[in-house]
């Protein structure tokens, strides 16, 4: 019990993160498991750093070489350095690992990264859509400024014409679906301290045992951002009858158990 | 959930630091390596860099209680503790049923369990992080990574589970989920299709580390809802 109340009193609302990888690469990107629909999971936060929101230029030179974005190399850079390295891992998954820039010496692989000068003539380009050279160019741009951000390059053309065509096909069980949203339901009308029992449930899960229901999340969660908006959460559960202000009332308790109960 | 470690105690932040995460105060901080041994044991050994080797270990089954434990510790604890055994007349033919019951519990191999998904529960992985060779200025930055795990919550970004800060033999060791599929070279080729599946969950992650809004509603709360379902 009193460990319980230790946590509550601790949970304070949820603060931004700014957050920077720095060293995102092939080798840091893992699927959780072997099978073919396995979600990624990025790793190793060693070289990660945090900065403020109000001074958010980073000056070390980490990271791995044949990721490392231009301005990294020269050492004043923010987290749009992240996106680079998107870029560069996007181009070697559709390059079947060949890399966007590479040198015989490291100085020459600088050399060419500082310019910005990749091409797509390999023949395994021939069959790659103008979206995704479109994507990849929108990420490979020298200027920190000119490059796509997290949220732009998701909203990308490449990528949310894949999305519209991979939802007809759900593998989601019809049913299953419907007793996750009563489930939202039932829960958001617990007292605070069984939601928060339930909470430390569920942060203690592994992701395998909660496979299923994060495909109905993952259907939910139509803007792809991890995290269920209000709009999206109406979206969600619009057949059952409800009115906004129940459907407004219901998503304010189901989040208030990990954001208000530092009150206590 | 196995908080028997009086040792063992919440992280402290930093100073005027609000906690970011619920999955924040969740993550469990030790002292000793007796601790570690007494939750954890080793099976493999995955990688090994300069300053840091990771190891794939495993929740000892009697660390597991209550309805978390694994359907097939619980069934061994059942028929040892209420089963005498079989008379051999009986078992040789007389009752079928009882003896392909008792050795399937019993043969039951716990590491080969696994399921469509991937590992298992009790599957975890280790990071240990050798301070000894490390010069005390640099200890902080390699407690960062900690640091930084611990704030994120995300269902693309690799979950810490409990560290260990041993100060006697100079090791960080951190308890993080387990991933099996390998990186992504494991899979080269990719298709257009899965590379758009793959680097939208890669955007996902680097996004909400970006992030300057508030995350709203995240998917573990979804288990919330399943735990509702099942009891």
């Amino acid at each position: 019990m009193s460990r319980a109340f230790e946590i509550l009193t601790l949970v304070s609302p949820l603060t931004a993160n700014n957050i920077a990888h720095r060293d995102l690469k092939f080798e840091n990107i893992m699927f959780e498991s072997k099978h073919p629909e396995a979600a990624i999971k990025v790793i190793d936060f060693g070289l990660s750093k945090e900065y403020s929101p109000n001074n958010h230029i980073l000056t070390e030179r980490v990271g791995t070489l044949y990721s490392m974005s231009p301005e990294t190399l020269q050492g004043i850079y923010t987290n749009q350095a992240d996106l680079w390295s998107i870029g560069v891992c996007t181009y070697m998954m559709l390059a079947a690992g060949d890399k966007p820039f590479e040198g015989k010496t490291p100085k020459q692989l600088v050399a060419k990264i500082l310019m910005g000068k990749y091409d797509f003539e390999a023949e395994v380009w021939k069959d790659i859509s103008p979206g995704a050279i479109s994507f990849i160019h929108s990420l490979l741009v020298v200027q920190p400024e000119n490059r796509s951000s997290a949220t732009d390059a998701m909203r990308h053309g490449w990528l949310t014409h894949a999305t519209r065509q991979n939802s007809d096909h759900s593998s989601v069980d019809d049913n299953f679906r419907q007793r996750v949203k009563q489930g939202i339901i039932r829960y958001s009308n617990l007292g605070d301290f069984r939601k928060l029992a339930l909470n430390v449930v569920a942060k203690k899960s592994t992701s395998a045992e909660i496979f299923e229901i994060r495909k109905v999340f993952e259907e939910f969660d139509t803007n792809n951002t991890g995290t269920i908006t209000l709009p999206e959460f109406k979206a969600a559960l619009e057949h059952f009858d409800y009115s906004e202000g129940d459907l407004m009332e219901i998503f304010r308790k189901v989040v208030r158990a990990t954001t208000t109960l530092e009150r206590r | 959930m196995g908080a028997r470690g009086s040792k063992s105690r919440r992280s402290e932040l930093p100073e005027g630091r609000p906690m970011r995460s619920f999955h924040e105060a969740l993550v469990r901080e030790h002292d000793l390596r007796h601790d570690f041994d007494d939750i954890f044991e080793i099976c493999d050994c995955i990688g090994q860099g300069g300053l840091c080797s990771i190891y794939k270990i495993r929740k000892k089954d009697d660390q597991i209680g209550g309805s978390s434990r694994p359907e097939h510790v619980r069934r061994r604890l059942h028929i040892r503790k209420y089963s005498a055994p079989l008379p051999r007349a009986l078992s040789n033919k007389g009752f079928p049923l009882a003896m392909s019951l008792n050795e399937r519990f019993l043969s039951q191999d716990p590491s080969s369990e696994s399921n469509a998904a991937g590992p298992t529960n009790m599957h975890f992985a280790l990071k240990v992080i050798n301070l000894a060779m490390v010069k005390e200025d640099k200890i902080d930055q390699l407690k960062n990574e900690i640091e930084i795990l611990k704030t994120l919550d995300h269902k693309n970004i690799i979950k810490a589970f409990e560290t260990f800060q041993m100060r006697a033999n100079k090791k960080l060791m951190i308890v993080m989920e387990l991933c099996t599929g390998g990186d992504l070279f494991a899979r080269l080729p990719y298709s257009e299709r899965h590379a758009t599946v793959c680097i939208k969950q890669i955007l996902s992650a680097i996004s909400y580390m970006h992030c300057k809004l508030t995350p709203v509603f995240q998917t573990r709360f979804y288990v919330s809802c399943l735990v509702l379902l099942r009891y």
